[in-house]
């Protein structure tokens, strides 16, 4: 199937979950051969996916979507190390680490919404730990956040908060122990001093 | 509680591995199974040419309260064993104990008792559920086949265990098409855990899900495993997550067992090439990890089951074959140095802390 | 509380949006789809009818105050001894050669056509999903001998099979209905068959297995509840070619032997006929041309509205289908399109 893609040498390859029903051994076979091949032609990869550790191989960029929108894009290195928003945050918290000493795995409360009747305003609000009054009215667009102009999410909680840095420093130490009420305790803090934050905070 | 004698029939299976933890009753014990699919040639005079050697050679002990996480690649036999430990499929040769009682190629209706204690989670939360049945009779058909509950009394344990594993008991009668993967999977445990069995064999539970939905459920399996008693055998080829859900891990490669030991020993001190390689092939969800990670590229391609390498099956992409692994089958054994329960089958296996000659993939980019 | 009991409250919290998609079952989803196809309705119609006009075979028979075996040759026969036209003397589709009310033969006619029709699919259904399951879930040398069998009924040549029955018993009713179900089965079971081959290795089958559940069960909880489309589609169908082989047993005199109408046998007498009495022969055709028609756009009918394939929505068919399905896919119901898309998949 890679042979039929390539056979007319594009410009860009769209891959659609390419890897997921695979074992390790044959998905790093095919992640090499599709790198190689990207490298030899400067062909553009889009890499559909949903295993987080193919995209921490081999993404330069990271696009996160949540019920047909855009939640987050960042480069790989923000994306995995300072998420903004809470979706992201969820996903990499969700997955089990080898180094993580907890019993327990920290998923995403609730289930992924119905197309048909997506909830008002931002649509990941029924399961965000973070969620304001804001957020069940006004649908948040992408914004930049962060230091650099590459990273932007589409979520109402402010930009640089000292709480989500905490959050991404301890999700960078593996310290899945560390437990979400803490954070999300400062950064209701840091909600309710910022001149955006308006309304309560739901941990 | 001292292990069970070592099994004298088949050398290739080696020792009986045996537990640590010595205070809990042995649940399981699995001697030597053998399954071979025959392959006939068509028409109406068939003749038996060939077999498909799915499972050859494997024993384990389960002890109460634990979880064996089984790992290994497609063709590895690891669901051919989950089946023949469930009774669904009959063996070849070898034995299944559980409770002390051999349950062995038993027939339907002797093995009917057994079936209240060993369920199973299957991996296909599409699949695995009848479409046209609603989800409280799913759930509630245990209790319809083993006379246990109807009626009213019925639906109230379905309604009940569809509030343990999250469910809302007022969609007793929507349709399996009308959940999301997680939900259905979510029935299927329901539909295991009805009669209370001892012992519940996962196949793959959470390798359709997303990684969210994947931790809801394992977070689930956790707890009732707690609140039940259950014992678990868990099958996947996701090595993070059977790290994260086991006791004891066994690595599978071909119809033999590679490894088995203590998860903390396999993971982290394991001997075997394979095993090796296995643990390098997944990248981490850490990018400087992934950057960093050492992949121990194999040759070739998983050989048929119908004609498996002799000797050690593994030796044809074994960086460390000797002659010695084509002629020999490996005993499954602990190794010098070694806790009696961390078993390897290898004639050269890595010793712990030596690295086995991998390549990251910026070095590979360069050496082109 | 535990992490579980959060989670589902969480859902619970969406309950209000999934509510608001009630889902529907298989053949909820299969009923609405019928609803809509205007060639399934005017066909399920036009049976109605036909079922009407049978079951008051013997009012009409009192109204036009002929029966249906009696000759009526002073008023039923023209002067030269020949049927009289539709409209004469009170014999709306006219008589035949023996003075004969038309009319209330053809519908006595329907009432035989309806009950064999009916009646030899009933059997030869039930039958057929019987050994069909059976051959199937079992395999092995049960399903060698058994399929043999169906190969064997197959391959039968029924008109000798008739033939010879009777010769030797006298051509009967019950003989035509042992004959046509015996002819039916075959079909049903092939089928049935095929289809539990293929559904014994789905998962839930499994599934059930590790339950405990024996056979049985597994036969006729399982499986056929998820045959039973592909079934009700072949029994429709089977009924028209029942009907068209009763009359073809008739017209052959080995089924219903005249006086008692059926089509077969009245068009038997039509064949001498027909130069001087069109109507002798156009009438029982047409009947037995619209019956069958009715039957067999209605087994179409239930085979789109069971197994809708996108391809042919859009591929155009009956000019009012199309309109009609992709109105209602696009304005009233998209949740009903989508629910049926998950339902069937």
């Amino acid at each position: 199937m890679i042979a039929m893609a390539l056979s007319l040498s594009p410009k860009m390859i769209i891959a659609d979950e390419p890897t997921t029903a695979l074992d390790a051994t044959v998905q790093a076979q095919i992640l090499d051969l599709l790198i190689r091949l990207q490298e030899e032609s400067d062909t553009a990869l889009i890499m559909i996916t949903h295993d987080l550790g193919v995209i921490a191989d081999i993404a330069d960029d990271v696009l996160v979507m949540y019920a047909g929108r855009a939640a987050e894009t960042a480069s790989k290195h923000d994306a995995f190390y300072q998420p903004h928003h809470p979706y992201t945050m969820g996903l990499l918290e969700s997955i089990p680490h080898s180094s993580a000493a907890a019993d327990r795995l920290k998923p995403i409360t609730g289930q992924p919404p119905s197309l048909i009747t997506l909830p008002s305003g931002c649509a990941f609000h029924p399961r965000c730990a973070y969620v304001m009054d804001r957020c069940l009215t006004d649908e948040p667009k992408l914004e930049p956040v962060g230091a650099a102009g590459q990273h932007s999410s589409a979520c109402w909680l402010p930009a640089n908060s000292a709480g989500l840095d905490e959050r991404a420093a301890g999700l960078r130490r593996n310290a899945v122990a560390e437990g979400r009420t803490h954070v999300a305790a400062k950064v209701a803090e840091d909600i309710a001093q910022s001149p955006e934050g308006e309304g309560s905070v739901v941990v | 509680m001292s292990g069970p004698p070592p099994s004298a029939a088949d050398a290739s299976a080696g020792a009986m591995p045996a537990d640590p933890d010595a205070g809990a009753e042995v649940l399981l014990q699995v001697d030597s199974v053998v399954k071979y699919f025959p392959i006939k040639s068509g028409g109406m005079m068939s003749r038996h040419i060939g077999d498909v050697k799915a499972v050859d050679g494997v024993s384990l002990t389960l002890r109460q309260g634990q979880t064996l996480g089984v790992v290994g690649e497609t063709g590895c036999g690891k669901s051919t064993l989950a089946r023949c430990i469930a009774g669904l499929v009959p063996i070849t040769s070898g034995k299944v104990i559980f409770e002390g009682k051999d349950i062995t190629n038993l027939s339907r209706r002797a093995m009917q008792p057994f079936r209240r204690e060993i369920q199973m989670i299957f991996q296909d939360p599409y699949g695995s559920l009848n479409p046209r049945l609603r989800v409280g009779s799913i759930i509630g058909e245990p209790f319809t086949i083993h006379k246990t509950a109807t009626g009213n009394e019925r639906k109230r344990a379905v309604q009940d265990l569809m509030q343990r594993v999250g469910l809302n008991p007022e969609h007793y009668n929507r349709f399996p098409a009308e959940f999301s993967g997680g939900q259905r999977q979510r029935i299927g445990v329901a539909r295991a855990l009805a009669l209370r069995p001892k012992l519940i064999i996962c196949d793959e539970p959470v390798s359709a899900l997303d990684v969210s939905i994947q931790a809801q459920i394992l977070n689930l399996l956790a707890d009732l495993q707690d609140d039940f008693g259950l014992t678990y055998l868990f099958i996947a080829h996701d090595l993070e997550v059977v790290r994260h859900v086991s006791n004891e891990v066994m690595v599978m490669y071909l119809g033999r067992a590679a490894e088995f030991g203590p998860k903390n020993d396999v993971y982290d001190r394991s001997h075997h090439p394979y095993t090796r390689a296995l643990l390098s092939a997944a990248p981490a969800a850490d990018p400087e990890s992934a950057a960093a990670r050492q992949r121990i590229v194999l040759t070739g391609e998983v050989p048929s089951p119908v004609n498996p390498p002799s000797g050690c099956r593994f030796h044809p992409r074994c960086p460390r074959a000797q002659d010695i692994c084509g002629q020999e089958i490996p005993p499954l054994e602990a190794k010098a140095g070694d806790p009696h329960d961390h078993l390897t089958a290898c004639h050269f296996p890595v010793p712990a802390g030596e690295e086995l000659a991998g390549a990251t993939r910026a070095e590979v980019r360069r050496a082109r | 509380m535990s992490i579980t009991e959060v989670e589902f409250q969480a859902a619970s919290a969406e309950a209000v949006p999934e509510q608001a998609i009630e889902g529907k079952s298989q053949w909820q989803l299969t009923w609405r789809r019928l609803r809509s196809d205007r060639m399934a309705i005017a066909s399920v119609i036009t049976i109605l009818v036909i079922a009407m006009l049978a079951l008051l075979a013997p009012a009409f028979a009192s109204l036009t105050g002929h029966s249906a075996v009696q000759q009526y040759p002073n008023t039923g026969l023209s002067a030269s001894g020949l049927p009289v036209p539709p409209g004469t003397a009170g014999f709306w589709l006219g008589t035949d050669e023996l003075g004969r009310d038309l009319f209330v033969r053809i519908l006595y006619g329907a009432r035989i056509s309806l009950f064999v029709g009916l009646s030899t699919t009933f059997m030869a259904t039930v039958a057929g999903v019987a050994v069909g399951l059976i051959s199937g879930y079992f395999g092995g040398r049960t399903d060698a001998v058994l399929a043999r069998c169906i190969d064997a009924a197959l391959a039968f040549p029924y008109v000798v099979l008739a033939l010879a029955l009777a010769a030797r018993f006298g051509p009967s009713l019950p003989i035509v209905i042992g004959v046509i179900t015996f002819f039916s089965w075959a079909g049903v079971s092939r089928i049935v068959r095929g289809q539990t081959l293929s559904l014994k290795e789905k998962e839930y089958i499994e599934a059930a297995r590790s339950l405990g559940a024996g056979p049985w069960r597994i036969m006729f909880v399982h499986i056929l509840p998820n045959l039973l489309g592909p079934v009700l589609v072949l029994a429709t169908l089977l009924i028209p070619s029942a009907i068209v082989f009763e009359a073809t047993l008739s017209y052959l005199g080995l089924g219903i032997q005249p006086p008692v109408p059926s089509w077969g046998n009245i068009l038997n007498g039509a064949q001498s006929y027909y130069q001087v009495a069109w109507w002798y022969l156009v009438f029982p055709a047409a009947a037995l041309l619209i019956t069958t028609l009715a039957f067999n756009l209605l087994g179409d009918g239930v085979r789109d509205a069971l197994d809708p394939r996108t391809e042919r929505i859009f591929a155009g068919q009956a000019g009012g289908r199309k309109k009609k399905r992709r109105k209602a896919a696009a304005a009233d119901e998209p949740a009903a399109a989508i629910a049926a898309g998950t339902a069937e998949g």
